[in-house]
């Protein structure tokens, strides 16, 4: 890690953890300076994040898409990428920044644990499907963060609703339920279909490396395990009506399948790990 | 009898619940295999450690991974019938979809959701031409029902989205297809090569064959040779280029010629050719004491990084030979190393065992001669070898399109969000109460937000037009 990167990586962790920590005081000491403070600080870390990625891309001359590290750092920045992106259509998305910033900072954290060291980019990541396939991997993981992130909001103000005591509750800043439903509706799709362009991009690159689509590797298993758990999802909500608290926990519950993709890499052997 | 449980059989097949329980045990299937390690990628040390420290998983390992769990008879016919439900579930929906005229979708006005109502200031007439001037805008299909007085609209729009609907199942029965393709016709083998070596593009020159299939061509039989092997590296250590000179020949006949890199693969006729691997090879002369030449050749050693070691035997001298190489050599005090990857200073340590025995150990550079024993062992020569991996796969086409198929088609299918609209406009003395209601197939609470955005344009245009010069006097 160079000192430029260096100094902009730490800056957005803290960034995080402010916003993270001023959300949660405004939130639930319904103090509504700490939360626009907060939601101006996620835009102004963003930033700095980006500046981290920058200068990450600058010092090895690539998209930072080699290990652990550069993934994570990546990765947490296309989290919060999606999520400010939504707030074109959430009003009251300021407030689920309490649940998304720290999908963020764990994310940064695993990364930062892996060690940062400078590599050109080897002969095997040298492919332009490469760089579309993880493009669409954070795309999809992101989206599907989100609908997650919306699931839990949804599901702590249904029971804060269902208890009499939205009124009190720090739920009630979160938006309505019929519009968060409608929203991890979309999020799943967007997720499901960048999904499914990484799925494809990974194995046109699989092919033009090792002669093979696919090979069942553990990381290429467990992607179509995700695709098929948000498949099925769909396939609910579509034509069995699934909504709502059925929906919510749907989405809370396929997160699970890209965990263990995500962070799975570096525990389950396979030619993925091997590349790693 | 028959015909009863061919009809049972297909509402099964075309049921909700099989299409999300058959997703579901197909993920369930690929959980168990897929949280299992690859044990093809580890070594035979490692291999041996797992089996002797976690003999339980060694053995699930072995025997439940996901490729052998999809070969297996019993599991495909889980994907046989999911191609069969999806192809039947097709032919209903087009059934009932192609036949279909005029608009569709709820009938009864309870069956609207999200209701907005504004009153404007205009006779029945002007409202109604305004309305289906706003509506045609927002391109919504119209149909007009008069009734007791009053105007009613009734409209529709994103009945497109079906056929995205369609191209998303039909890239699924594609990648099915693909597979099959595959399975019936994918040649898969791996050759080495040393540099400078000439071997027969036939399968009797493989080192292996991973697959053949029943349907797979034969390979051409022309000569295939390694001209030469290079390998970049940055700051002394980090790979950023590797490139195997290969040439092919039918006879004198010059065929074709081609660097293949990594991501790079040779295309001749249907077949490609990868690099997977490289090594180096050194070519080393055992003689006895008498000077005789016992062995002259080249070895292909696993022996590309500096921490690597490999051994050859010489069977008939029961002699084994262990090579630890350093293609940079260096030494810091007692400690040797390699400053690159790269053969800039090649030594290599050699470890002579004679049945077993341990009988001399020593460092050699490249042309150098040292006694091992009975034996004087040269360092001759040092090439690379590398390792290919031969395909042929006309599945690989099927499984492309397939991939088109399914992004057009879901990309389509969503991004045209089915909605229905039910606007009726009721005079009253000298204003028109007009109420809008709607049905969002798959996003109800935004499509709210729809409906007073149409709302507010209706009064947006009513305003406008009375704004006009002589519009109002």
């Amino acid at each position: 890690m160079n000192a430029l990167e260096n100094i902009f990586l730490w800056l957005s962790v803290l960034g995080y953890i402010l916003t993270f920590v001023g959300m949660l005081i405004g939130l639930v000491f319904d103090k509504e300076r700490f939360v626009n403070v907060g939601s101006r600080l996620v835009v102004g870390t963003f930033a700095l994040h980006t500046l981290a990625v920058i200068s990450r891309w600058i010092a090895t001359g690539h998209m930072p898409v080699m290990g652990v590290y550069e993934n994570s750092l990546l990765g947490a920045w296309f989290v919060v990428f999606v999520f400010l992106l939504s707030g074109r259509w959430i009003a009251a998305r300021k407030s689920l920044s309490v649940v998304v910033v720290p999908v963020a900072l764990v994310m940064l954290g695993n990364g930062i644990m892996s060690g940062a060291e400078l590599e050109p980019l080897s002969p095997v990541f040298q492919s332009n499907w490469l760089f579309v396939h993880v493009i669409f991997a954070w795309l999809a993981y992101g989206s599907f963060f989100i609908a997650a992130c919306l699931g839990t909001g949804f599901l702590w103000r249904n029971r804060a609703e269902a208890g009499g005591r939205i009124e009190s509750s720090t739920a009630r800043k979160f938006p309505d339920l019929d519009i968060m439903d409608d929203l991890i509706f979309r999020f799943v799709i967007f997720g499901f279909i960048a999904d499914t362009v990484m799925i494809a991009t990974g194995s046109i690159w699989a092919h033009g490396l090792w002669g093979r689509y696919w090979g069942w590797d553990p990381i290429e298993t467990w992607s179509l395990i995700t695709w098929l758990m948000y498949g099925a999802a769909l396939h609910l909500r579509i034509t069995m009506g699934w909504k709502d608290r059925k929906m919510a926990w749907l989405a809370v519950g396929s997160i699970a399948t890209v965990i263990i993709s995500f962070f799975g890499i570096g525990f389950i052997s396979g030619v993925h790990t091997q590349l790693m | 009898m028959a015909a009863d449980i061919i009809r049972r059989l297909n509402r099964f097949l075309v049921s909700r619940r099989f299409a999300v329980w058959s997703l579901v045990a197909l993920a369930a299937v690929f959980i168990v295999g897929g949280t299992l390690p690859d044990l093809t990628v580890l070594s035979e040390k490692e291999l041996s450690q797992l089996e002797q420290s976690r003999p339980v998983l060694f053995w699930v390992s072995s025997n439940l991974q996901v490729y052998q769990l999809v070969r297996s008879p019993v599991f495909l016919v889980l994907p046989g019938a999911i191609w069969l439900s999806i192809a039947l579930c097709m032919v209903r929906r087009l059934r009932r979809e192609i036949p279909r005229t005029g608009l569709s979708g709820p009938a009864r006005e309870a069956d609207f959701e999200g209701a907005a109502s504004i009153s404007i200031d205009q006779p029945l007439a002007s409202v109604s031409e305004r309305i289906r001037q706003v509506l045609q805008m927002h391109r919504w299909r119209l149909q007009e029902i008069g009734e007791n007085g009053a105007v009613q609209y009734y409209a529709h729009k994103g009945a497109q989205g079906f056929w995205g609907s369609v191209v998303f199942h039909v890239s699924l029965l594609v990648f099915l297809l693909g597979a099959i393709a595959s399975i019936l016709g994918r040649f898969d083998a791996e050759m080495v090569l040393t540099e400078g070596q000439t071997l027969a593009f036939a399968e009797d020159q493989m080192l292996r064959i991973n697959g053949k299939g029943r349907l797979s061509p034969e390979l051409p039989g022309t000569q295939v040779s390694l001209d030469r092997f290079e390998s970049s590296f940055v700051q002394g250590k980090y790979p950023v280029d590797y490139a195997a000179h290969l040439k092919l020949m039918d006879g004198p006949l010059f065929l074709h010629e081609e660097a293949v890199r990594v991501n790079q693969p040779l295309k001749y006729d249907r077949w490609q050719i990868f690099l997977h691997r490289y090594g180096f090879a050194p070519r080393f002369e055992i003689r006895d004491e008498l000077g005789r030449l016992l062995f002259d050749g080249f070895v292909n050693l696993v022996i590309s990084r500096p921490d690597q070691t490999d051994y050859f035997e010489v069977p008939h001298l029961r002699f084994r030979v262990e090579t630890r190489f350093f293609p940079d050599y260096e030494k810091q005090g007692e400690v040797a190393g390699s400053r690159s990857p790269t053969p800039e200073n090649p030594v290599m340590r050699i470890r002579a065992l004679v049945d077993g025995e341990l009988v001399e150990e020593r460092e050699i550079s490249l042309g150098e001669t040292a006694q091992f024993g009975a034996y004087r062992i040269t360092f001759a020569d040092l090439r690379y070898w590398a390792w290919f991996g031969i395909v042929y796969d006309p599945g690989y086409g099927l499984i492309v399109i397939a991939f088109v198929l399914c992004v057009a088609g879901l990309a389509f299918r969503f991004a045209v969000s089915e909605k229905w609209l039910h606007v009726k406009v009721e005079p009253q003395e000298t204003t028109s109460v007009v109420s809008l209601s709607g049905r969002s197939r798959y996003f109800p609470a935004l499509f709210e937000r729809e409906i007073g955005d149409i709302g507010a344009q209706l009064q947006f245009r009513t305003t406008e037009s009375e704004a006009k010069p002589g519009s109002n006097q």
